[in-house]
């Protein structure tokens, strides 16, 4: 094939410019065509290449705006950001990152005992979200404990919440807080208690957080653990079913048994 | 005249674009998340860093964001204050991650899984930098410029009136004979796209 239609046809397919059937058609030469496979390496070699490139020019802009922004007197940000709506908002794109993360760069024995496991895993959606201070329940109170990282006391806020309509958001919060303080028991009775109260809005991600409390608890090898994970992995439905199948992954890991 | 944005789907759409929107959207991304960077800079303190590691980490986490939506990556299921912030920590845990795995690297467990590096001055980051180097610099600097223009999506129109070219056609050949330049040194030198996919 022509040199120039060649490297036409294979950016077209990096850059997701081929028809449906075209798509198909080149990959099924993909699949057989070796020397087409290597332009396509090389290709995205380049592409890489070139996100490095793009990656230390922007480092130097940024280095260059910090600079800028050090300079001039510090303005207070203001924002608030409702935490009920953020709870609700599972961060699935954050978990497939932590994923990505984990399984990447791990590469060690002694990485892969529970308290890692569970902590590479866990990421405590409560410290990406700040309440205002509009609202004078127990439930903001508690949150902005949380937010200044005063979990202890937070738990206290969170636990007197008797209300059928915040007692989910209310327990889920707390085991969060609980995970925090590394009470890993007392987290995973909150996530369950989440679980019980069968709001929507929490169930699921209790579910998986649950699941990490046990971990860190270090029930990986109880049945009661098992049985949580096994559902999970039943479950393709589950919002945090890939995340499961992974961490069971794992825990089978050969490494481990070291 | 109008330079902030009202809400990420605008964000987004600027980066997406590219061109001299992606930067007014990175700098007002940086600009509004002044709170963000403090979290970044008190995790990373918690967490056996200082200040400046934070604050590297907060741009790195910016960096790894701009691509992540460029490629279209990023799905929108959460804000983007709260994303980056989640990168940065991601970012950072795996650099504790690496520099336990080098304080390791006697260890006879975990010495065969361990990376052939020498801890004292290189990081893998600095290594795969100056590869980067000695790539790029095969390019010359006009074809780095052409082809990072080209890669943040501007217009070979807006790329000719930037390198001074006659017309778009004059920069989509350059373009061309830039990316094949590039393309046929990775292929001669194998070895270092090795290290580059590590």
């Amino acid at each position: 094939m022509n040199e120039d239609l060649l490297y036409d046809e294979i950016q077209n397919y990096l850059n997701n410019e081929m028809k449906e059937t075209e798509r198909a058609a080149f990959e099924q030469r993909l699949q057989t065509d070796s020397k087409l496979q290597e332009e396509v390496d090389l290709h995205r070699m380049a592409d890489d290449t070139l996100e490095l490139l793009v990656a230390d020019n922007l480092r130097a802009e940024l280095q260059q705006l910090g600079a800028e922004e050090a300079k001039k007197p510090s303005k207070k940000e203001g924002r608030v950001v409702n935490f009920r709506r953020r709870l609700v908002s599972i961060s699935a794109a954050a978990s497939v990152l932590l994923l990505i993360g984990f399984f990447g760069a791990n590469f060690q024995a002694r990485q892969y005992n529970d308290g890692n496991l569970a902590s590479s895993y866990y990421q405590n959606e409560l410290l990406t979200s700040v309440r205002g201070a509009e609202d004078q329940s127990l439930l903001e109170e508690g949150m902005r404990l949380v937010t200044a990282e005063n979990y202890q006391e937070a738990v206290t806020y969170f636990e007197q919440i008797q209300d059928q309509d915040l007692v989910a958001e209310a327990q889920y919060a707390a085991g969060h807080a609980y995970y925090n303080l590394e009470q890993y028991d007392n987290a995973l009775s909150a996530f369950d208690n989440a679980i019980s109260s069968n709001d929507p809005r929490f169930v699921k991600k209790a579910e998986w957080f649950s699941l990490l409390s046990g971990l860190a608890a270090g029930q990986e090898d109880t049945e009661a653990f098992r049985s949580r994970l096994d559902q999970l992995i039943a479950d393709d439905s589950h919002d945090f079913h890939d995340s499961a199948v992974e961490l069971n992954k794992k825990l089978n890991s050969f490494w481990r048994s070291f | 005249m109008k330079v902030g944005f009202e809400n990420d789907d605008q964000i987004i759409k600027a980066i997406k674009s590219g061109g001299a929107g992606r930067q007014r959207a990175i700098r007002f991304l940086y600009k509004t998340n002044a709170s963000v960077m403090q979290k970044v800079i008190q995790y990373v303190r918690n967490n056996s860093g200082n200040e400046q590691d934070g604050q590297d980490m907060f741009h790195e986490g910016i960096i790894v964001l701009d691509r992540n939506i460029r490629q279209d990556k990023f799905r929108g299921e959460s804000s983007l204050s709260g994303y980056l912030f989640s990168i940065c920590r991601l970012l950072w845990m795996n650099q504790i991650r690496k520099k336990s795995k080098t304080e390791l690297r006697d260890d006879p467990m975990t010495m065969d899984q361990t990376e052939k590096i020498n801890p004292e001055s290189l990081s893998m980051a600095d290594e795969k930098k100056a590869i980067l180097n000695k790539v790029l610099q095969q390019l010359g600097e006009r074809c780095q410029k052409i082809l990072e223009l080209w890669k943040l999506s501007y217009s070979m129109q807006e790329i000719a009136e930037k390198m001074g070219f006659s017309s778009a056609a004059m920069a989509t050949k350059n373009k061309y004979k830039c990316h094949k330049s590039l393309l046929k040194y990775l292929k001669e030198h194998p070895q270092l796209m090795e290290y580059l996919k590590a």
